[in-house]
């Protein structure tokens, strides 16, 4: 990539930062994987970035990278029970509540426990501001179906928090 | 409590507005200076070396399949050949009922694909030479395999010891520590990501699979900081140890030993229950495992991995700690002969005597502060500057911590109750909740500052009081303030304000204390002036003290139940005058530490907080 064009790509990528940042973070799990990822989907952005015809599919093109680039890499990690020490009670600082963070990182402890496929489109939905339209570029499949799987996550999610709390482990969400 | 719609649309709000995880100027000037070849891993770009290492891989199991497959038979085969078709032969003639026949055929066929597999296409593991992939900037160390994957589980060899019956060995003394080399003979695999922007990253990796038991993989990272070319503090780590039951398809990539590691701890040598398979069964294991510590740029040192041993293990170690596998059969003969539970001890001896943490029941706890409810254990206080502090213990053991700048700064009134910091029993850090803030203690003078983080008084929740919300005992150490003394049960509250007073005092000739709750009335030693700082530390303190007379001196650090973490220094002599030692704190974990100065005429113990 010439610098020319590493501009181009900069200018491109400015708006994308944000949300793309918080994306990767909410999938990776906890900061440093989510810093980990976004360096990664950046770096094997720009070594394809000659494929992408149109240039304006950037922002789904990144995102659904680092949604593979995830899978691939940390998907091992669900079927483990493991422990992260640097994850331990590091909620310190962001304005909240303590009671508020508690029952948010619940929340979002559930939302990752939905299928994948699900809980991203809840996460591009709701929180990455994306349309049905990008979700339905990055994901595949129809329109219709992104639709009902916004629709079966929204149902799943309040049924899986209002279950029975189980004791899963004491790991605190940096989020 | 019931969640409702509204509480998933608070969390999408709070989850919108995350501060910033990684500076947009760091990806840029990642976009601007690539690492050499595009990225630190290969996902997604065209180039792959797990593509490489499997073409290489096939190739070469395809060139010993043709090698095998043109061999012209030597003359033991033949005869083993013709044996074989024989042994058919004679089956086959000798059957006449129809179930024979059946039984036959199962014979046959294991007959055929035992021919089969010891005849051509069987590879031999030592063939399969994995590439160096050192394209990108990563260097990856070939990791060695075993010559045969489902080798059983060998049992240590019986042996027979004449240790006298008494004898108790500690598990300090069987630590065994491996550079990088000799840790790669155990499976460990060391990464070097390289540079990327101003950050190196490396770090150890660990993924066994082994057939009818566990598979366990490990992942220890860690990034540094570089300054002018050259590597200097270590920015973060992360790290975790998995284990799961193994399926009947190994992994790609793992290495097949029959020895694994099935426990980790830190330099306590208190396993962690974290691994899922083997959690609450330390006892069962606790003869059959040894720690092991890896050195190098890559390791934090103060991580011990605890395999469980067998005779394969004990090949893999270098020659100096051969003599662990006859450790090891004693550890058992010993047992065996005396039907003694524990030869091997966990906990170092404990040295020390503790008493000085406060246990008060919930309404003492009230008084001072805390807010208690079936689920939720909270405290909140506000400092001089306006922050408000909260901690909660909550269901599960979660905790949190919050630090909230408050707005309205008219209307607030603050006490002196400070909560400093959280720890369990050990005196190791649990939670965030440090408050150290030494702009605080400017108006105090340098003496009052260190007495006052030597005088932090501990007080206890424990698990049997709080059952449905702490898992373990939690020490909330306080500030020693005259709010906290006179919230205090009286009792317990005079006593510790005159301990303290008397510890404070220039001029000690008029009072008169009990000095029970301190550690620091702990001394037998009679010196005339013993000082220790800086406090709170980080990476070294520093003590003076002064003799009056020569004396050998040891020091040695404690964690709060008294068990010898690290002696630094051992029988040295010191004069008469002041002296100066410097303890280097070879990165301790944060938390509340003792010093133990010991002489040959007593001792002196000071308590002091790592950062």
């Amino acid at each position: 990539m010439d610098k020319r064009e590493s501009e181009l790509f900069k200018k491109r990528y400015d708006p994308i930062h944000e949300p793309l940042d918080r994306f990767c973070r909410l999938i990776a799990g906890n900061r440093e994987d989510g810093a980990d990822l976004l360096q990664e989907t950046v770096l094997t952005t720009m070594s394809n970035y000659h494929k992408i015809n149109k240039k304006e599919a950037l922002k789904s093109f990144m995102f659904s990278t680092a949604s593979n680039i995830n899978k691939k890499r940390f998907s091992r990690k669900r079927h483990f029970v493991g422990f992260e020490a640097e994850e331990v009670a590091h909620i310190s600082g962001n304005g909240l509540a303590a009671e508020h963070i508690t029952d948010l990182s619940i929340i979002y402890e559930k939302l990752m426990a939905l299928p994948t496929k699900m809980s991203e489109a809840m996460m591009l939905f709701h929180i990455s501001d994306m349309s049905l339209e990008d979700i339905r570029e990055i994901q595949g499949g129809s329109l219709s179906g992104v639709k009902l799987r916004l629709k079966r996550g929204r149902e799943k999610l309040l049924t899986m928090l209002n279950e029975k709390q189980q004791v899963i482990m004491s790991i605190f969400l940096t989020i | 409590m019931k969640y409702t719609e509204e509480h998933i649309r608070q969390f999408y709000e709070v989850a919108r507005q995350l501060p910033q995880n990684v500076d947009k100027d760091r990806i840029f000037q990642l976009i601007d200076n690539p690492p050499p070849g595009g990225g630190g891993t290969s996902y997604g770009s065209s180039f792959s070396p797990f593509k490489l290492m499997m073409m290489s891989a096939t190739a070469i199991i395809i060139s010993a399949m043709i090698f095998f497959w043109v061999k012209p038979e030597n003359e033991t085969e033949k005869i083993d050949r013709q044996e074989k078709i024989e042994t058919i032969e004679s089956v086959r003639s000798a059957l006449t009922d129809t179930i024979a026949q059946k039984s036959a055929m199962e014979n046959l066929n294991l007959i055929a694909k035992e021919r089969i597999k010891t005849g051509r296409v069987q590879p031999k593991t030592d063939l399969i030479q994995k590439p160096k992939l050192e394209s990108k900037g990563m260097v990856k160390m070939e990791r060695p395999q075993p010559a045969n994957l489902n080798d059983q589980e060998k049992s240590l060899p019986a042996i027979s010891c004449d240790w006298p019956e008494d004898t108790v060995i500690y598990v300090s003394e069987l630590v065994v520590e491996l550079n990088e080399e000799e840790a790669r003979k155990l499976g460990f695999e060391f990464i070097d990501f390289g540079k990327s922007g101003d950050e190196w990253k490396g770090g150890v990796y660990y993924s066994n699979y082994y057939k009818g038991e566990y598979s366990t993989s490990l992942r220890s990272e860690s990034r540094w900081k570089i300054t002018d070319g050259i590597r200097t503090t270590s920015e973060s780590t992360s790290r975790s140890l998995y284990l799961e039951k193994a399926d009947d398809f190994p992994k790609k990539d793992y290495s097949h030993f029959s020895f694994y590691p099935i426990f980790e701890s830190d330099d306590g040598f208190e396993p962690k229950g974290e691994l899922y398979y083997y959690r609450g069964r330390f006892e069962e294991f606790r003869d059959k495992i040894i720690p092991v510590r890896l050195t190098g740029n890559y390791t934090d040192s103060h991580q011990l991995f605890y395999f469980k041993v067998n005779d394969d293990f004990f090949d893999a170690l270098p020659d100096r700690y051969q003599y662990l596998s006859e450790t090891f059969g004693c550890i058992q003969d010993l047992k065996r002969k005396t039907g003694r539970e524990q030869v091997l001890l966990y906990q170092s001896e404990q040295v020390l005597q503790m008493g000085h943490f406060l246990y008060l029941d919930q309404v003492s706890l009230e008084k001072i502060g805390f807010t208690i409810t079936d689920t939720v254990i909270s405290f909140k206080y506000i400092t001089p500057e306006l922050l408000e502090h909260k901690l909660m213990l909550t269901t599960m053991g979660r905790t949190a911590y919050t630090a909230i700048d408050l707005s309205d700064k008219s209307s607030v009134v603050y006490n002196d109750l400070n909560l400093l910091l959280m720890t369990d029993e050990n005196g190791k850090q649990t939670g965030s909740s440090w408050n150290f803030d030494p702009s605080r203690f400017n108006k105090y003078d340098q003496r009052q500052f260190d007495l006052k983080y030597q005088l932090l008084v501990p007080i206890v929740l424990t698990k049997e009081q709080f059952p449905n919300i702490l898992t373990e005992n939690r020490v909330i150490w306080f500030e020693p303030t005259d709010s906290l003394f006179a919230n205090l049960p009286p009792e317990i509250g005079e006593e510790l304000k005159r301990d303290y007073e008397y510890l404070t005092a220039e001029d000690k000739s008029d009072l008169e204390a009990k000095c029970t709750f301190f550690t620091i009335c702990q001394t037998e030693l009679k010196i005339n002036s013993f000082n220790l700082f800086p406090n709170p530390a980080t990476e070294k303190v520093n003590i003076n003290f002064s003799l009056s007379e020569d004396l050998k001196a040891s020091v040695g650090i404690y964690d709060l139940q008294g068990k010898l973490l690290n002696q630094p220094i051992t029988d040295q002599q010191y004069f008469k005058g002041i002296n100066a030692i410097e303890v280097k704190l070879n990165g301790l974990a944060a938390g509340v530490y003792l010093l133990k100065l010991s002489t040959t005429n007593g001792y002196k113990i000071q308590r002091f907080i790592v950062e």
